[in-house]
C-alpha cells in the first residue's frame, strides 16, 4: 500500500514537473547556482586554511636573546613546552655566518664578526602544529632572557583575515541567492498546485487524506532541489577534480597542496547535498501551506 | 443509518436559514428523493449529510456517529464510505475514463491489481464498456454522467448522494440514469438524490422528501421499500 502510494505520488510529481518544466529547470538553475557558489567557496576555505597551517608548521620561532641570557636553562624550559619538536641554540657568530651566506658572500660581512657582531644569539623553534605556534611564541616571550620573538605573525594574520572575509562573502552571497531559490521553487509549486486546484477537490471528495494530496507536492519540490544539487555536485566535483590534479602535479609553492581528504570532501558534498533538499522542501512546504486548502 | 435532528443550517449570520428544523431518518438500502423549488435547501442538505457543510445547529449522526464531533480519520471514513454525484459530472478532463474511476481507488490506496479489475468490471456495470481510453469531452452527457456514477459505485458505498445528477442531460437520458440508481439501489446501497425531475420522481414511486424554504413539508414513501439489508 505504502508502495502504491509512492508511486502514486512520484506519477503525480513527474507529471507536475514536466509541465512547469520550464519554470522547475529554472529553479532547480537557482539551486544549482547558489549551492555551486557556497561549495566553491568552502571548498576555497579548507584549502586556503590547509595551505596556512602547512605555511605555520613550516615557520621557525625564532627567540632572540638578551646578551648574558642563560641559554641552557632556557632551552631546556623551551623544550619542556607542549607541541615542541625541536629547539637549535644559534650562537651570534654562525648567525652571521649564515646571514652572509644567505646574502651569497661569506666575507662581506667578515669585519662584523667577533667584537662588533651586531646579531643577537638566538633558538630557531619548531613547532609540531601550525596553529600552536602564535600560542608557543607568546608563552616563549614570557621567558627571562628573552628579548623578544618572530614567527610571521603579519604573514598568518593577513591569511586568516583575508579567507575570514571571504567565508562571510560567500555566505552572504549563497543566502541570498538561496532565499530567492526558496522563493522559486514555492513558485513552481503554487503553479502546480493551481493547475491541479480541480483535482485536489475531486480527491478530497474521493477521501483522499491530507497527506496523500500534499505529499506529491512536496516530492515535486524535493525533486528540484535535488536536480539542482545533483547539478551543483557534478559540475564542482569535476572542477576541483582538475584543480586538484592541478596542484599535486606541480604546485608552485610548497605550502599550496589541494585537500584530498576524502572524510572534509564528503562532509562538504554531504552538507550540499541536505541544503539543496531544505531548499527543495522549504519551497514546497511553504507554498502548500499558503495555496494548499485541503 | 442517517438521523438529523433539528438540524439548521444558516450561511450569513442573521439571513435566513438554507435548512430550517429538519428531522429526518434514513435507513440503510432506502432510495430517496429530495424534491423542493430552486433555492428549497436541498443542496444543503446533501452538503450536510456529506459533511461538506457542519450545521449551524442540531445533531447529524452517521451510522450513529456525530458528524460534527469527527476527528480527520473518522471524516476520511465518512468520505470514503459514500460516493457522489455531481449534475456537472466533474470528471477530470485531462484524464481518461479509465483514470477517472481509477482515481476512486488509488486515493484510498487499493493495490493496482485490485483497480485493474475493478474498474473495467465497474464501467461495464454502468454501460461503458469499451469507453475505457476516452476522454470526458469525448462522451455524450449521459455517457460522462454513466462515468460519474462509476466511480461513485467503485468503492461498494453504503450511500450515494447525488445532487441533481439528471439536471444536465436530456428526460430520456435521464431516465435510463435513473435505472441506473435503481439498480444500484437494488444491491442494498442506499440512494438520496436531489432533483426537480417531477415526471421521473412521480414515476418511480420511491421515498419523497419534499423542501420549501427549508423545512421539509412533505415526506412520503410511495414506492415498496426494499428491506432485504
Ligand atoms: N455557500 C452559500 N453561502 C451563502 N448562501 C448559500 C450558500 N449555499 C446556498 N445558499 C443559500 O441557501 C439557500 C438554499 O440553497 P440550496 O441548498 O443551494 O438550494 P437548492 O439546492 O434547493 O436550490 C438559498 O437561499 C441559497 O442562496
Ligand atoms: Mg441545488
Amino acid at each position: 500500500m505504502l508502495i502504491n502510494y509512492l508511486k502514486y505520488c512520484y506519477r503525480q510529481a513527474v507529471i507536475s514537473l514536466s509541465r512547469n518544466r520550464w519554470l522547475a529547470l529554472v529553479s532547480a538553475s537557482m539551486i544549482a547556482v547558489s549551492l555551486a557558489i557556497l561549495g566553491g567557496f568552502l571548498l576555497a576555505a579548507v584549502n586556503a586554511n590547509q595551505a596556512m597551517q602547512n605555511i605555520q608548521s613550516n615557520l621557525e620561532i625564532v627567540v632572540f636573546l638578551e646578551e648574558g641570557a642563560e641559554i641552557s636553562t632556557l632551552e631546556r624550559k623551551i623544550e619542556q613546552l607542549e607541541g615542541i619538536v625541536h629547539c637549535t641554540f644559534v650562537d651570534k657568530h654562525t648567525g652571521l655566518q649564515e646571514f652572509g651566506r644567505s646574502l651569497g658572500d661569506e666575507a662581506l660581512l667578515a669585519e662584523l664578526a667577533g667584537e662588533h657582531n651586531p646579531l643577537p644569539d638566538i633558538f630557531r623553534v619548531r613547532a609540531r602544529e601550525g596553529e600552536l605556534v602564535p600560542l608557543l611564541a607568546g608563552q616563549i616571550e614570557q621567558f627571562p632572557g628573552v628579548e623578544a620573538v618572530d614567527y610571521g605573525r603579519e604573514l598568518v594574520q593577513t591569511i586568516t583575515g583575508i579567507s575570514r572575509w571571504l567565508y562571510w562573502i560567500s555566505v552572504c552571497i549563497s543566502a541570498l541567492l538561496a532565499v530567492g531559490a526558496i522563493f522559486l521553487v514555492g513558485t513552481t509549486i503554487r503553479l502546480s498546485v493551481v493547475i491541479r486546484q480541480e483535482e485536489i477537490g475531486i480527491m478530497k471528495y474521493l477521501g483522499a487524506s491530507d497527506w496523500f494530496i500534499r505529499l506529491p507536492f512536496l516530492l515535486e519540490g524535493l525533486t528540484i532541489g535535488w536536480t539542482g544539487t545533483l547539478a551543483a555536485v557534478v559540475a564542482l566535483g569535476l572542477a576541483y577534480y582538475q584543480f586538484a590534479a592541478l596542484l599535486l602535479e606541480k604546485s608552485p609553492l610548497f605550502f599550496l597542496q589541494p585537500v584530498t581528504s576524502p572524510g572534509m570532501l564528503a562532509a562538504i558534498f554531504g552538507g550540499l547535498l541536505l541544503l539543496g533538499t531544505a531548499m527543495g522542501g522549504l519551497g514546497s512546504v511553504f507554498s502548500i501551506r499558503r495555496f494548499l486548502r485541503v | 443509518m442517517i438521523d438529523l435532528f433539528s438540524v439548521s443550517k444558516v450561511y450569513k449570520s442573521g439571513g435566513p436559514p438554507a435548512i430550517s428544523c429538519v428531522n429526518l431518518h434514513v435507513e440503510q438500502g432506502e432510495f430517496i428523493f429530495l424534491v423542493g423549488p430552486s433555492g428549497a435547501g436541498k443542496t444543503t442538505l446533501i452538503k450536510l449529510i456529506s459533511r461538506e457543510e457542519l450545521p449551524t445547529s442540531g445533531r447529524i449522526l452517521f451510522l450513529n456517529n456525530d458528524t460534527a464531533a469527527y476527528k480527520p480519520p473518522e471524516l476520511l471514513r465518512h468520505r470514503r464510505l459514500m460516493g457522489m454525484v455531481f449534475q456537472d459530472f466533474r470528471l477530470l478532463k485531462s484524464k481518461t475514463i479509465y483514470e477517472n474511476v481509477a482515481l476512486a481507488l488509488e486515493v484510498t490506496g487499493r493495490p493496482p491489481q485490485e483497480i485493474k479489475a475493478k474498474v473495467p468490471a465497474v464501467l461495464a456495470r454502468v454501460g461503458l464498456a469499451g469507453k475505457e481510453e476516452a476522454f470526458p469531452s469525448e462522451l455524450s452527457g449521459g455517457e460522462q454522467q454513466r462515468a460519474g456514477i462509476a466511480r461513485a459505485i467503485v468503492r461498494d458505498p453504503l450511500l450515494i448522494l447525488a445532487d441533481e445528477p439528471t439536471g444536465n442531460v436530456d428526460p430520456e437520458t435521464a431516465r435510463g440514469l435513473m435505472e441506473l440508481f435503481e439498480e444500484i439501489n437494488r444491491g442494498g446501497t442506499t440512494v438520496i438524490i436531489a432533483t426537480h425531475a417531477w415526471d421521473l420522481v412521480e414515476r418511480m414511486k420511491k421515498r419523497v422528501i419534499a423542501l420549501d424554504k427549508g423545512r421539509i413539508i412533505k415526506d412520503e414513501r410511495q414506492g415498496s421499500f426494499n428491506h432485504a439489508h
